[in-house]
């Protein structure tokens, strides 16, 4: 059975990969965004050395690896799972064979592999070469950062399928997920590194279930707090997956499709 | 004239069909507004790390900031239906044919057809954080100032729109969403967010004169603040600040027009 999902993950991955440029655009804001926000920090750093414990490198190295995971964190097929929610076409998914959650969880990771692969690591890739960023060169750190992308990568799963079970409840959930999502990215470190927070927001930004969308991933290229990092976004993995199971199962209890 | 009465009035109920679904209303105007608060919060934290950017300090760039979002908020809430994907599918599904059949300007039309209540939220805190900005800065709100403001919200406002525009009159021609536009519009507006002094000479020049988004913020702030400003975007280029939007503006609908001519009646 579980080679089934992993060729969901396998199709997901082809899907995705086929479209991997037609987004050219999507590309090019990420990067503009990229040049934007180091230009700032370049700046900010002209007379200073280090700031609560980050220098201009481990910054750089944050705003490109913010900008290379965005896409997974926040892809183009985001609200797709609510709108099958509220069209019905659910009920098409619900008689397939096995199970709804790690069919929807393994197509959408190797949808998200395949962004990781073709098209994030891109502008990080550029900046690297063109920018001088702290990113792994041993071994163990390359695999510690693969794992923590990868992990962000479920973690996305998870996250946008919670906010998204909010549509078999009401038809505004675009609404409830706007207001979740600004504070949300702002805890995960999106505007500014949470190296910045006051040592408080820091404390609960450390430990929080988004943490590993973006921050995490961000430690552990930049070589900080590496095994915490990953514990964390191991620990809400595991947390989201029997919230995702947990929140679904009560969902599809009251669900109704009338058919033909 | 009357085409524009006409589009006030069909903005207008667009709007305010959105109070038919007052939860949908809520959620999106907190969302709105969170979007913003969230950008200040990053600038009052990250000067409070670092004191001052470009020389400027935290009610400064707030200024900026603030002064951007407002424009951004009617740019947003008119440009709805401009939105990439959206507009796409209005060309290519052929849906496009209704629209040249009706009494008003087809770029009126698509402008007021769903006009977004909820960046009312933007607007509210991006006028709040130039009110704050400003107060922290030390500007006097003189009837000239308060003028300056405005304007300088209305052309950025116009400058960003324009770029829909000019988008949409691609995705004429291509009939694909042009994800392009964002870059400028999304890209433009946080670079308008911070004092032009900290970036590139060609990024200066591109934002200033050729796509001019930081001219219509950072200019006007110049003033108010009454700082000198970089090379190449000083203060003595305020007079050019609504000649430069009018002129984008008036390409951008030029473009619509060579687009909508383009467009061909795809079946039915």
């Amino acid at each position: 059975m579980p080679t089934a999902y992993l060729r969901l993950l396998a199709a997901g991955f082809r899907q995705q990969s086929r479209s991997a440029y037609a987004n050219l655009g999507g590309l090019v804001t990420n990067v503009f965004f990229g040049v934007v926000r180091s230009a700032v920090f370049l700046a900010l750093y002209r007379q200073r050395r280090a700031v609560a414990g980050l220098d201009v490198t481990a910054v750089l190295t944050y705003v490109w690896v913010v900008q290379a995971l965005f896409s997974v964190v926040y892809p183009t097929w985001q609200w797709e799972f609510a709108r099958r929610v509220r069209s019905g076409d659910l009920a098409v998914d619900l008689v397939r064979p096995g199970d709804l959650w790690l069919a929807t969880g393994a197509f959408d990771l190797g949808r998200n592999l395949s962004q990781l692969l073709l098209r994030s690591s891109l502008p990080l890739l550029g900046a690297a070469l063109l920018l001088h960023l702290r990113l792994p060169t041993t071994p163990p750190g390359i695999a510690a950062l693969l794992l923590a992308f990868g992990l962000a990568a479920v973690l996305s799963f998870e996250f946008r399928f919670l906010q998204e079970c909010t549509a078999f409840r009401t038809p505004d959930y675009r609404g409830f997920g706007r207001l979740l999502l600004f504070p949300a990215y702002f805890l995960a470190g999106f505007v500014i590194p949470v190296d910045f927070f006051p040592p408080e927001l820091q404390a609960v930004a450390r430990v929080s279930p988004v943490y590993g969308l973006l921050a995490g991933p961000v430690h552990v290229a930049q070589g900080m707090h590496v095994l915490a990092s990953l514990a964390v976004q191991v620990g809400w993995v595991l947390v989201g997956a029997v919230g995702c199971r947990l929140v679904l199962a009560r969902s599809l209890r009251r669900v109704v499709y009338a058919g033909g | 004239m009357d085409d524009l009465r006409l589009a006030v009035r069909l903005g207008r109920a667009s709007a305010a069909a959105y109070t038919a679904r007052p939860v949908l209303l809520l959620t999106g105007l907190v969302g709105a507004a969170l979007a913003v608060g969230i950008e200040v919060l990053g600038v009052v934290l990250l000067l409070g790390q670092f004191g001052r950017l470009g020389g400027w300090d935290v009610h400064e760039v707030a200024l900026l900031l603030g002064l951007v979002e407002c424009g951004l908020s009617f740019a947003v809430a008119a440009g709805y239906s401009l939105e990439t994907s959206t507009f796409a599918a209005l060309v290519t599904g052929g849906e496009f044919d209704a629209v040249l059949t009706r009494p008003l300007s087809p770029l009126l039309w698509v402008l007021s057809r769903d006009v977004q209540p909820r960046e009312l939220g933007r607007l509210a805190v991006g006028a709040a954080t130039v009110v704050w900005g400003a107060h922290g800065a030390g500007v006097r709100w003189t009837p000239a100032h308060v003028g300056l403001a405005v304007l300088s919200v209305g052309c950025c406002a116009t400058v960003l729109l324009a770029i829909h525009i000019l988008g949409a009159a691609v995705t004429f021609r291509t009939g694909q969403g042009t994800e392009f536009v964002n870059a400028f519009i999304f890209g433009g507006a946080t670079l308008a967010s911070y004092p032009l002094q900290v970036f590139d000479l060609s990024l200066r020049v591109v934002f200033t004169y050729l796509v001019p988004v930081a001219l219509t913020v950072y200019v006007p702030a110049l003033v108010l603040l009454d700082r000198p400003g970089a090379p190449w975007a000083g203060r003595s280029l305020l007079p050019l600040v609504p000649v430069a939007a009018a002129g984008v503006l008036g390409a951008a609908v030029f473009a619509w027009r060579g687009g909508v001519n383009h467009y061909q009646r795809s079946g039915g």
